[in-house]
């Protein structure tokens, strides 16, 4: 690696151009493999090698056997040390196969690996053009005059060190975040763990059991809550928000801001304050199935176990300032913002529910339709804490159901609401909690209205089946409609049995809506502070669906759980694993090696429109104060999308210059202008 | 070639070059599997290697006809694929705007076309070859090369 460890300090010398000073005239070396008869067998090599010697620059032209062997490369050092060839061009098979083999070649012999230029002559000539030899020789002495072509004005370009901050920050502490947080404080990574909310643990904390193994949640995660609480290379901050994040890949620097809780850390969650607090308001965690006080704890088993002042609503009647024991009790806090330099932020803002009060025909959240609830609701309900003692009671007069209808596919896979997507999870916690509700009281009749079932993987076809087995009804039919009887004030679902074509009308004591997951309120606002590209369906988009689910659009920010799309638990904690390993790798190294391919701005032809910056996917162009824009050279991903956006040719990608592919063109589009 | 619909001798005499943009990704990538399966498509094929359909840009296009191409073709990724976020839509509605203009200056809109293929599919890029071949020979047929019109 020639790396120049001067450099390291200079990462902010933008807008340099970053080429080698020498103004050496082209010394191209041309090298055609016959890669034994897959290229000699359709393409004249020795024609080609020829042709070659005839273009302008080219000191050698040669053919070989195998380029990539030994003595083939040796040709290639060869020409470099006895004719002074400083370009390269090897006519063999892809850039994929084979570049690698001869840039560490010519880097060897102190030549920079971007002045080789790799001609496919196998995998686009010779192997896809067997039958037409005399047309495949002419299109392979055209792919190497474009070669050589290219080779003329390619420049060196630098590899540079950039060092990195050794820290990390996760945004959400669900168990996406408190996976990634912990895992990366495993690595000897000081981490940053910022949460929205009062407590930490997410919507796990909120489940009644886990699917397929009807585990409990809060069991399984209080090991994680506890070790990321108590590590000592982990900040946690909750009530907090991201406000700015500056920066680029290995080097970011995050503001947040952190509201008070009104309540000093010496606070010893006696609950004093809460049992003389006057004020009730629903609960958010409990979904709104139970009510909490102005001053209150989310759960009994909430991290950190600090008591919170809902500040909008106490009536501030001072009780709990007075009755509590150890004065922790201090109205008079305010929000502080924190500032810290950070390598790499793993994003894990997990999901809401989706709200169906949109979906007119459900009635949900209206006036008498209090018995229709969603799956959060059920689960709130069935869980061990709740105000119904692990009961399903009726919201609307706290009897038993006697049958309860589970209604699928609510906002997602619905073009009306505009979520094309399907969920993922939602069969499957429907059947787990139908079976459950089932096994609970089995003269009640449970049915789910489903469009299809989805339960891959391991162990959830079996959850289905027993779940079958015990008795759960299954429709196929997506609901039209959920009614009351005017006479008998009983809800009926409308539905047509699709299997076989009837329609249905069933009595429903309780409806349970089977919500999707969608993106979390405020991830707008994040995303565009984090210079983020989301999805259309407003989740965060990934790097590349399959070889990169974890990586954001944006180098150094990367991606855990449920914010990718919908994901369920098991998943989440891979992907989460994932983006920590991703995310300590740079921090753990010390470095980023950053090629500079980077755009170059002639300043003199910039006319400063902007336009660059409205097309850079990575966010790498900023506006400098007197309106011209300057290249993030570390955020840039080398793409060129900027080229043509330029209106005046003043932005230009290094070994992408408009000349230098106008060169190769002018060599594959025949030479010889048509018009002049 | 000749299984999709068949061109005659005289039409195919006349497309020699056409210039494909590939991008390094799954352009590249579909074309290099395309090889190894030594799927068969016209040779006046010539590819030149960017970094993203989103590099292409009026100029290339342009240039390549001026310099003899007979058409002109940007292949990319799939359409939220793209290893550089949305430079294949980019490229996309460039193209359009392309079409519009070639319409408006009197030309065939078929002398520049967007693609997308798949790396681990040859089949992609090879349909999307011959796709080229096709619409550029339906519009030799209607309206000549556009070196006649020039």
């Amino acid at each position: 690696m020639t790396v120049k460890e001067e450099k390291i300090d200079n990462i902010k010398s933008l807008g340099e151009k970053v080429v080698s000073a020498d103004n050496d005239e082209p010394q191209i070396g041309v090298f055609v493999c016959h890669c034994g008869h897959n290229i000699a067998g359709t393409v004249d090599v020795a024609k080609v090698a020829e042709y070659a010697s005839t273009l302008p620059n080219v000191v050698k032209a040669e053919h070989y056997m195998f380029m990539c062997s030994k003595p083939g490369v040796q040709l290639i050092k060869d020409s470099i040390e006895d004719l002074g060839v400083n370009r390269t061009v090897v006519a063999s098979c892809s850039k994929n196969q084979h570049g690698r083999t001869f840039t560490n070649a010519i880097e060897e012999m102190g030549l920079n690996k971007h002045r080789h230029q790799q001609v496919n002559v196998r995998e686009y000539c010779s192997w896809v053009h067997q039958k037409e030899k005399e047309k495949a020789t002419d299109k392979a002495l055209k792919l190497v005059e474009a070669g050589v072509n290219r080779a003329r004005k390619l420049e060196d370009v630098e590899t540079r060190k950039i060092p990195t901050t050794k820290a990390a920050l996760v945004i959400g502490a669900g168990i996406a975040g408190l996976r990634s947080a912990h895992d990366l404080a495993e690595l000897g990574i000081p981490v940053y763990l910022v949460e929205r909310n009062s407590t930490i643990g997410g919507h796990m904390t909120q489940l009644n059991k886990t699917f397929p193994t009807l585990e409990c949640p809060q069991c399984s995660i209080s090991p994680l809550t506890n070790g990321v609480a108590n590590h000592p290379l982990i900040e946690l901050h909750t009530n907090a928000q991201i406000k700015n994040v500056e920066g680029s890949m290995g080097n970011f620097e995050v503001e947040i801001e952190i509201k008070p809780r009104y309540v000093k850390d010496n606070c010893t969650s006696c609950g004093e304050c809460a049992a003389h607090c006057p004020v009730e308001v629903p609960s958010e965690w409990d979904s709104g199935m139970s009510m909490r006080n102005a001053i209150y704890k989310a759960y009994p088993q909430a991290i950190p176990a600090t008591y919170v002042r809902d500040k909008k609503a106490c009536i501030e009647c001072n009780t709990c300032i007075n009755i509590c024991p150890v004065q922790a009790i201090d109205f008079s806090m305010q929000p502080e913002t924190k500032t810290f330099k950070v390598g790499s932020i793993i994003v894990a803002a997990g999901y809401d529910e989706y709200d169906p009060t949109e979906i007119e025909p459900y009635h949900y959240g209206q006036e008498g339709y209090e018995d229709v609830i969603t799956q959060l609701k059920l689960e709130r309900m069935l869980s061990p804490t709740s105000l119904t003692n692990s009961q399903v009671l009726r919201p609307s007069d706290g009897k038993i159901p006697k049958s309860i209808v589970m209604i699928q596919c609510v906002g997602s896979r619905n073009d009306q609401v505009g979520n094309q997507y399907c969920t993922g999870v939602c069969c499957k916690f429907a059947i787990k909690n139908a079976r459950i509700v089932k096994e609970m009281y089995p003269d009640s009749d449970v049915t789910i209205c489903y469009i299809d079932v989805r339960t891959p993987g391991l162990n959830f076809e079996e959850l289905y089946k027993s779940a079958q087995e015990v008795g759960v009804r299954f429709i196929r039919g997506r609901p039209s409609e959920i009614l009351k009887d005017p006479v008998s004030e009983e809800l009926r679902v409308i539905v047509e049995d699709t299997l076989s074509q009837t329609p249905l009308k069933l009595k429903a004591d309780l409806v349970v809506l089977s919500a999707a997951m969608v993106p979390p309120e405020g991830i707008g606002p994040l995303g565009s502070k984090l210079h983020v590209l989301r999805s259309k369906e407003g989740f965060l988009k990934e790097f590349h669906i399959k070889m990169n689910p974890t990586l954001s659009s944006k180098g150094g920010i990367y991606l855990a759980g449920a914010i990718q799309g919908p994901k369920d638990i098991s998943e989440t904690v891979a992907h989460a694993g994932n983006a920590a390993a991703l995310a300590a790798a740079p921090l753990v190294k010390g470095y980023i090696e950053k090629e500079m391919l980077i755009p170059t701005i002639d300043y003199d032809l910039c006319v400063k429109c902007g336009l660059c910056k409205t097309v850079c996917a990575p966010a790498a162009i900023d506006i400098g104060t007197d309106g011209s824009p300057i290249v993030n050279e570390i955020a840039c991903k080398s793409c060129g999308m900027c080229m043509p956006a330029c209106p005046t040719g003043a932005i230009q990608l290094l070994n992408f210059l408009d000349d230098q592919l106008l060169d190769e063109i002018i060599a594959v589009s025949g030479g010889g202008a048509v018009c002049e | 070639m000749s299984e999709c619909e068949y061109i005659e001798p005289e039409v195919l005499d006349k497309i020699q070059n056409i210039c494909v943009f590939m991008c390094n990704e799954c352009g590249q990538g579909s074309a290099n599997t395309a090889g190894v399966a030594r799927m068969a498509y016209e040779p006046a094929i010539r590819i030149v290697r960017v970094q993203c359909t989103g590099q292409v840009g009026p100029i290339q296009i342009m240039d390549a006809l001026n310099n003899g191409a007979d058409a002109v073709a940007c292949v990319g990724c799939c359409l939220g694929a793209c290893h550089f976020f949305n430079g294949n839509i980019l490229s996309m509605h460039r193209i359009k705007l392309m079409k519009k203009l070639f319409k408006e200056l009197g030309y065939s809109d078929q002398f520049v076309n967007q693609y997308t293929s798949r790396a681990a599919e040859g089949e992609t890029a090879v349909g999307d070859f011959e796709d080229i071949v096709e619409r550029l020979a339906n519009a030799i047929r209607e309206e000549g090369t556009i070196k006649d019109g020039c």
